[in-house]
């Protein structure tokens, strides 16, 4: 599941997947419209929904994966 | 300045401000400290807000909206074009609420209301330098580089270089517009499921009597007329 968020990330960001975990929980690698691309593919993949609050949460590629696995656990 | 200027995309609306957003424009510009850094910090005083907004209303060539959520009508950001010059304006006051999606869609609503309401030909952004996150967004839409100011920004005391960059009318209509509309319809699509469920889109429709006139912000790829509607109302689908 991290790899997959990952590489998400990575297609989105245009960033590689071994210079992102070097920068896992670094604030807003990403800008609005990655950001979007990132959560609408992210949401696709793994069947979650996202709600405002947690879109607010979400500003380090950590914070990504452990809401995704929160939300796959429920 | 006072102006009626609405306009409807996908997922959200921009609309004229009013007196009473005074108090959402300061929530929403105090709300995220780390955010607003990069932009000139204002009082949370609401009588100043509404001063300022009335000074506003008086000043022609700048145009305030708000952001609305068309799902949910709630407000959930700010953006403005102003310091316009003959046809070339700037755009900026960019602030959204923490969580929202909708900044993608209103920056592309107001390059439409720039280019096809106001008939303008150039909007540009001054950003702060530091500000990476919005410089790197006007990067990604291919937003032209223009020039470096120095110093042009004092916040907090500290002064700051701001970064240049433009978007002119060919080059929205040419390339941008289709670019920036496709992720709006997958934003929409993403918000329609989140709304009603969870099933697979192959078309939308709209139900009106004049699509030339009630639809001329859609692109159309076909319609018919629906016997049903009755009084020649018409059925369009595929945005």
């Amino acid at each position: 599941m991290e790899e997959k968020i990952l590489n998400i990330v990575s297609s989105c960001v245009g960033t590689s997947v071994e210079e992102l975990k070097k920068h896992m929980d670094v604030e807003c690698i990403w800008d609005s419209l990655q950001k979007i691309e990132m959560i609408i593919t992210i949401e696709e993949e793994f069947d979650i929904s996202f709600t405002p609050q947690e879109l607010a949460e979400i500003n380090t590629i950590s914070q990504i994966i452990s809401k995704v696995q929160r939300k796959i656990q429920v | 300045m006072k102006h009626n200027i609405r306009i409807n995309g996908y997922s959200y609306r921009l609309r004229p401000i009013e007196l009473e957003d005074a108090q959402f424009i300061v929530d929403t510009r105090l709300e995220d400290e780390k955010k607003s850094q990069y932009i000139h910090k204002i009082s949370p005083d609401l009588d100043l807000q509404i001063n300022w907004l009335n000074s506003y209303f008086e000043r022609d060539g700048d145009y305030y909206f708000v952001a609305e959520n068309l799902f949910t009508n709630e407000r959930e950001g700010l953006i403005s074009i102003y310091n316009t010059n003959g046809d070339i304006a700037e755009w900026g006051r960019f602030v959204f609420r923490r969580g929202s999606l909708g900044a993608l869609e209103s920056v592309n609503l107001v390059y439409k209301i720039a280019f096809k309401k106001l008939g303008l030909k150039e909007l540009y952004t001054r950003t702060v330098e530091d500000n990476t996150a919005v410089v790197n967004f006007h990067k990604s839409i291919n937003a032209k580089f223009r020039t470096i100011i120095k110093d042009e920004f004092e916040l907090d005391g500290k002064k700051y270089n701001s970064i240049e960059q433009y978007v002119d009318k060919d080059y929205y209509f040419s390339t941008l517009e289709e670019k920036l509309d496709t992720k709006c319809q997958k934003l929409f699509e993403r918000n329609m499921k989140n709304a009603i469920g969870n099933f697979r889109f192959h078309h939308y429709g709209i139900a009106c009597k004049n699509i030339d006139i009630e639809c001329n912000e859609y692109k159309k790829s076909d319609y018919f007329e629906d016997e049903f509607l009755g009084g020649g109302k018409r059925f369009v689908y595929g945005f």
